[in-house]
């Protein structure tokens, strides 16, 4: 690791009052929590893998999305077909109940 | 028809608004997976929606069961989505309700049948199981939470 990011964590974790390794493994998870929301946008993994794999909630996930103008959720193309899905049941129910 | 909900297709329903309309319409069930997930864990962290959620399942109105493992590797799906599949091989006739792109992806690979919650409350809306308006105040809900594209195509696709 250069030297000078060493100094930088140094640096950092006078300001909060902590140490340097603290300071390092703040740095280690702000990393892996950008590159995991980064994989569930891609839709690579499922918001709750995430959450597992960081230990966090589900709603966790969510909120750090949020905060980061992340947009999670279906692809335009999903919702068309769970739209064509949705009509296709609107037919299959024309003389059904629903059960 | 059963629905079987993922954690996410569950809190949007609620953030939707509309999760015990849901409930009371149709057959809905969640692995005990979803349920530690979404009530457990949220109410650990004073998450609002947990505790609510919470309130509707354990009035009976939707049902929590143990899942078998999926049959089929499962790549980049938490425990939660891994009890859906598990429980779909069981649930006759079910469709999953999620709108997790990569959930989504792999069903739509295997042929399961699925719904986002904003198709499902279009489809509500067709069956005249929503009053007027109804639907359009549940999508307004749920767009801070899915992206703009699916809104747009589900409001225009309304009655």
């Amino acid at each position: 690791m250069p030297e000078k990011l060493l100094d930088l964590a140094g640096v950092c974790s006078r300001e909060q009052h902590t140490d340097k390794a603290t300071t390092l493994r703040q740095w280690l998870y702000q990393g892996a929590e950008q590159y995991v929301l980064r994989l569930v946008e891609e839709g690579r993994i499922t918001a709750t893998w995430a959450a597992e794999l960081l230990d966090v909630s589900v709603y966790d996930i969510y909120r750090s999305a949020e905060a980061r103008g992340i947009k999670l959720g279906a692809t335009e193309e999903q919702y068309q077909r769970s739209l064509e899905e949705a009509k296709r049941l609107l037919a299959r129910f024309a003389d059904e109940k629903v059960s | 028809m059963p629905l079987l909900l993922d954690a996410d297709g569950l809190i949007k329903l609620h953030r939707a608004g509309i999760l015990a309309q849901v409930a009371r319409l149709f057959t809905c069930i969640i692995p005990s997976e979803v349920y530690q997930e979404v009530v457990t864990q949220g109410k650990e962290r004073w998450y609002t929606d947990a505790q609510e959620i919470e309130d509707i399942v354990n009035s009976g109105a939707i049902s929590t069961l143990s899942a078998p493992a999926p049959q089929l590797e499962a790549p980049g799906l938490g425990s939660g989505e891994k009890a859906v599949l598990g429980l779909f091989s069981q649930v006759g006739g079910a469709i999953i309700v999620s709108d997790d792109r990569r959930f989504l992806t792999l069903l739509n690979q295997r042929g399961i049948p699925s719904l986002t919650p904003a198709a499902l409350i279009v489809l509500m809306d067709q069956r005249g199981h929503l009053a007027m308006g109804e639907a359009r105040g549940a999508l307004e809900r749920l767009r801070p939470f899915i992206r703009g594209e699916g809104f747009s195509k589900a409001m225009q696709a309304l009655r």
